[in-house]
């Protein structure tokens, strides 16, 4: 029997509005009402300067298709998601599943594949230009080092290249940041399934195929979600390395837009582009959420066999390319098909040495080859530090040798620069943010997992659909809303990187929470809690490890985040460390020791506590990311 | 389908409901998280803000002496100085003009890229008046050709403040040690090219990775093979202009000739500007087309090592025979400053800008810079060194200046031509075809332009 004093566990409507309004006010004001002004706004004929707006109908839609540069940045965008999937899925997993111990050697080795993630965006597209640089770049030198000087290039500076030498960066910086999602994701999966397997006397190669990815198989599609929200919105490595050149070769969406709108002042048009990338987007996601949604399929059923005859497709293109370019190419063929054998035979004597080779020994040989890609992994951001003791002609004319002349006054000159100051501000205002934000998530996740909102689904499924939506398609309208409620610095960044961060937050968060079992948040109820404390101190304590997780992404992107900072924060003084390590560079000349200087500051601290704290992060996001 | 026609009808139905409460919540919500921080204006004072690229030593010192020395004089007035990374500037200021309140004065860059758009959005203000108070006593402080860099219509928007301009740039020792001349003529320049390569040296240092520096060898043949108002002619897109004239596929060409004949590095497209000054100063280049902007950079004091601080000189670019330019215009253009339009405190505003274009304020800058302010009686023979100086008398001489067409472009169009540019240094397209572009492009600005006047 029900006392008097109990209430209802699912709550009245208005409890559960009153829980998810302040996500939905953020999401209202900060992401669905700019997204709206600029969808209008596609439909004018505008200028920044000019404030008279002309109504055009379609012409700007139609003036887009007929520009070839959109479909050159639709490819690469393509480019950009399959080989980031390609790449970066198999490489991660691979680290994952190697290093995934908690031995001292391997926590070291994650912390070298982690590092370059933890360089800032626009840092490291300034290395990366110097290290492609053709002529006297450090890549080209390697290469010659090694006696494959034919392998030179232009890099960045060639057409057919330079969308790849771009790719290539991004996959680099973020492979270790996946490798941490899948480990979670592998940690999850129970010791004794394993054990099991074992004694049903499954190899280690069964196992993995038929009991590991399975299991990891809903971390899997987080991951591939991630990988390709990132590869559709990925805008400032473009456009500090290339900014779309050479021509318009390595053009993508979001740097067509920027440039359409802030560079041409052709805003219509931008806003068109914009509203593209939202349609594209927004695909994504409905296919996402229809595949996450089937929960008992192992996976849905043509992953298998479409990847087989995909990886046989490929391999049949390698094979007959020669063939399209001239008809004369037998030997390039043959040639070609020997190698597959030979990379095909040598991959199944792996695996079957692998089988076979006793524990120890099989160790030693995969911890050597993990440290060997460390090794490679690690030599740009190496290169990057030594560089923050090198004059810019050392660092050019002997790229791979030890300084002539150390260089110490550079980090005297990033630290009078303000990339103290900078990093102090990028710390706080990531504080600020993730904290905010992590409140608003989880009031609003209590609401849609537990409570019963008025039309709940619709709610939910318009903040989660706000996932895929690019800041930078906001970025007029949050520019003009905040000038006209006069805010400017943090309170004027801070509100939409809350926003932002909100639907990936509370689609996670939400299915942690509806995840545990329902009796302790009754029980906590019957005895009289309100729903306030149900969630702060029954579930959030228990749903932990989620919050972790999804403070972690919210962090990241917020300690990245480049157009909004550089057009809302005005005030040296606050400036964050994006921006900050832009401004090292002046009207006609870059520092590049002091701005490698400035890195190396700034890595230090947070690799150090990546270190020491990376069980922490390690198991916090282990329950997060599968769910 | 129907979670895409759900998700839109609630996008809709947010912003027809949720307008006014989201803003409430705004203005509430961000403070508390960061309300103490924000920067309070001084009270009872007058606030000018003003924004600048010039965020570098000693551009920085020079403008924040400027500054204390005017709040020193005007006690009732703080000048908040903005500084911005030049790039991020472009984004910046245009963003701020579309807003309600940009900056009272602002940094620009002459020129249709920023002033013209600007002074055509009418984001600008008309200070023609303060100009010509007193007789034109503050007129009379800029150089003619300068100061009409900044009119439009008969009105003046702004005032210069620095000359920057393009030069040939050579290392006199190989020069020395190979006997090479320094070339007048076009063909001088190509047979130059030839010789230095067979040595096994890269003639002229270039990087075009920030996709604007190529582009001055077509920018200064234009020039030469047409003329500079005929060249000026073309650029404004509310006039005739058509870049119809051959003159610009014509110097394309000349420009392919300098790539077929290996003038250039390796993958120019990729290269940093700062690899090319690296090139040029460690003796792997024998030249560098480039601005005045470096000279700082390769003198004494600047990254080039010691030894090669008085090892370069610099010579205006060759002329072509048989071009109808003024063959000795240089190419350049005055960066300045101007008012903004909605600046609530313009009078202040003008104040500070006359202060900073006093002879005295100006000598002191040119001391501390070493670059060519546009203010008559600036540079002095104590005050400059001897490159500066030399710069200051080749301006004196030359016939002209004519602006680079990256700043008098409409912008769009602007980067078609650069595009094209990069393009044919990779051999990727005709000279034909990048003008066809330009000028298609041009119709359309036009167009677009009429339409929104129109209306």
């Amino acid at each position: 029997m029900r006392a008097p004093w109990c209430r209802p566990v699912l709550g009245t409507s208005s409890t559960a509005l009153l829980f998810a309004l302040p996500a939905l006010i953020f999401f209202a004001g900060f992401v669905a009402y700019p997204i709206v002004h600029t969808c209008v706004l596609s439909f004018f004929s505008w200028s920044a300067v000019q404030s008279t707006a002309l109504p055009v109908g379609l012409a700007n839609y139609r003036a887009l298709l007929s520009d070839p540069h959109f479909f050159v940045a639709l490819r690469n965008n393509g480019l950009f998601i399959v080989l980031s999937v390609a790449v970066q899925m198999p490489l991660a997993l691979l680290l994952a599943l190697g290093l995934g111990s908690a031995l001292r050697r391997h926590r070291l080795l994650r912390t070298l594949f982690f590092a370059p993630f933890v360089l800032p965006i626009v840092a490291v597209g300034l290395m990366w230009r110097l290290i492609y640089e053709p002529n006297l770049g450090a890549l080209n030198a390697l290469l010659e080092m090694v006696g494959r000087s034919h392998w030179a290039r232009g890099w960045l500076g060639e057409s057919e290249v330079a969308i790849f030498a771009v790719i290539a960066v991004s996959c680099w910086r973020y492979v270790g940041f996946h490798m941490m999602i899948l480990l979670a994701g592998l940690q999850s999966i129970p010791a004794d399934v394993h054990e099991a397997a074992a004694l049903d006397g499954a190899g280690k190669w069964q196992t993995l195929w038929q009991v590991t990815l399975p299991m990891m198989r809903r971390v899997l599609l987080v991951d591939a979600l991630l990988i390709t929200v990132g590869s559709v919105r990925i805008f400032d490595l473009v456009k500090v390395m290339t900014d779309g050149g050479p021509g318009y070769a390595s053009e993508v969406l979001a740097t067509l837009m920027f440039r359409a709108a802030f560079v041409e002042d052709r805003m219509g048009y931008s806003a068109a582009i914009a509203v593209v990338m939202l349609l594209v987007t927004l695909v994504f996601t409905v296919v996402y959420l229809r595949l996450t949604r089937v929960e008992d399929v192992v996976w849905p059923p043509w992953v298998s066999r479409f990847s087989v005859w995909a990886v046989l497709l490929a391999a049949a293109a390698w094979v007959a390319w020669p063939m399209l370019l001239d008809d004369g190419a037998w030997p390039a063929i043959v040639g070609r098909m020997v190698a597959l054998g030979l990379i095909a035979g040598s991959a199944w004597l792996l695996v079957h040495v692998w089988e076979r080779l006793p524990r120890r020994p099989a160790a030693v040989v995969r911890d050597t080859a993990f440290a060997l890609l460390a090794v490679l992994f690690i030599l740009p951001v190496g290169w990057a530090v030594l560089g923050s003791v090198r004059t810019v002609n050392d660092l050019l004319l002997a790229p791979w040798r030890l300084p002539e002349t150390w260089v110490w006054g550079n980090f005297a000159a990033a630290w009078a620069g303000g990339i103290g100051r900078y990093l102090m501000n990028s710390l706080a205002v990531t504080a600020f943010s993730v904290g905010l934000a992590l409140a608003v998530s989880a009031l609003s996740a209590y609401a849609f997992a537990r409570l019963r909102v008025p039309g709940g689904l619709l709610l939910f499924g318009l903040i989660v659909g706000g996932i895929l939506m690019p800041v930078h398609a906001s970025l007029i309208p949050l520019y003009v809303q905040s000038r006209h409620l006069h805010l400017v610095n943090w309170p004027a960044i801070i509100g939409p990187y809350v926003a932002f961060g909100l639907p990936l937050m509370v689609l996670m968060l939400r299915a942690y929470l509806a995840d545990i079992p329902t009796e302790l948040s009754d029980a906590a109820l019957i005895d009289g809690c309100g729903h306030w404390r149900v969630l702060w101190q029954v579930l959030l304590p228990i749903a932990r490890p989620a919050v972790a997780a999804v403070a972690i992404f919210q962090a990241s992107w917020v300690w990245n985040e480049l157009p909004l900072a550089l057009v809302l924060v005005r005030d040296r003084v606050w400036q964050v460390l994006p921006v900050g390590l832009l401004n090292f560079q002046g009207e006609h000349s870059a520092d590049w020791g002091v701005i490698m200087a400035g890195v190396t500051l700034t890595m230090a601290p947070i690799l150090a506590l990546y270190f020491l704290f990376q069980r922490h992060i390690v198991s916090g996001l282990t329950a997060g990311a599968v769910r | 389908m129907r979670a895409i026609i759900l998700t839109f009808g609630a996008l809709v139905a947010i912003l027809l409901g949720g307008c006014q409460p989201s803003q409430e919540a705004q203005q509430q919500a961000p403070t508390k998280g960061a309300g103490p921080l924000v920067s309070q204006p001084s009270t009872g004072k007058t606030t000018l803000s003003l924004w600048t690229i010039w965020n570098a030593e000693p551009r920085q010192t020079a403008l924040a002496q400027i500054v204390s020395d005017f709040e020193a004089a005007n006690p009732d007035i703080h000048v908040q100085v903005v500084p911005h990374e030049p790039d991020a500037y472009k984004t910046a200021i245009r963003v701020a003009l579309g807003g309600s309140q940009p900056p009272d004065i602002f940094f620009v860059w002459s020129g249709e890229k920023m002033l013209h758009s600007f002074v055509r959005g009418g984001a600008v203000a008309d200070i023609t008046a303060d100009l010509d108070a007193d007789g034109g006593a503050w007129r009379q402080r800029f150089p003619a050709a300068s100061l009409g860099m900044y009119q439009f219509d008969g009105k003046t928007y702004g005032v210069p403040y620095l000359l920057q301009c393009t030069f040939l740039f050579y290392n006199k020792e190989l020069f020395a040690r190979h006997g090479w001349t320094v070339p007048k003529t076009w063909p001088d320049l190509l047979a130059l090219c030839k010789k230095i390569r067979k040595v096994g040296l890269i003639p002229i240092s270039l990087g075009n990775l920030q996709k604007w520096p190529a582009h001055h060898f077509p920018c200064v043949l234009a020039q030469r093979l047409m003329g500079a108002d005929a060249v000026e002619r073309q650029y404004d897109p509310t006039g005739p202009g058509t870049y119809s004239d051959p003159g610009w596929v014509k110097s394309l060409d000349m420009f392919r000739e300098l790539v077929d004949i290996g003038a250039f590095p390796k993958s120019p497209n990729g290269v940093d500007r700062s690899a090319a000054r690296v090139l040029f100063y460690s003796g792997k280049a024998a030249m560098f087309y480039t601005g005045t902007w470096d000279f700082a950079r390769l003198s004494k004091g600047g990254e080039a090592p010691e030894s090669f601080w008085e090892a370069w000189d610099f010579v205006n670019f060759p002329a072509v025979p048989g071009g109808k330019g003024e063959q000795g215009c240089l190419e350049g253009s005055p960066d300045g400053y101007v008012v903004s339009a909605q600046s609530p405190n313009r009078a202040a505003a003008v104040k500070f800008l006359q202060h900073m274009t006093s002879v005295e304020q100006a000598q002191r800058f040119v001391t501390r810079c070493q670059e060519l302010v546009q203010v008559r009686g600036a540079v002095m023979e104590k005050n400059a060194g001897p490159r500066l100086a030399k710069y200051m008398k080749m301006v004196e001489a030359a016939p002209r200046i004519s602006a680079w067409a990256d700043t008098m472009m409409e912008e769009s169009v602007a980067q078609v031509y650069m595009a094209g540019v990069q393009e044919l240094l990779e051999g990727r397209t005709t000279p034909k075809a990048v003008m066809e572009r330009v000028r298609q492009r041009q119709s359309e600005v036009r167009r677009e332009l009429q339409a929104r006047s129109g209306s």
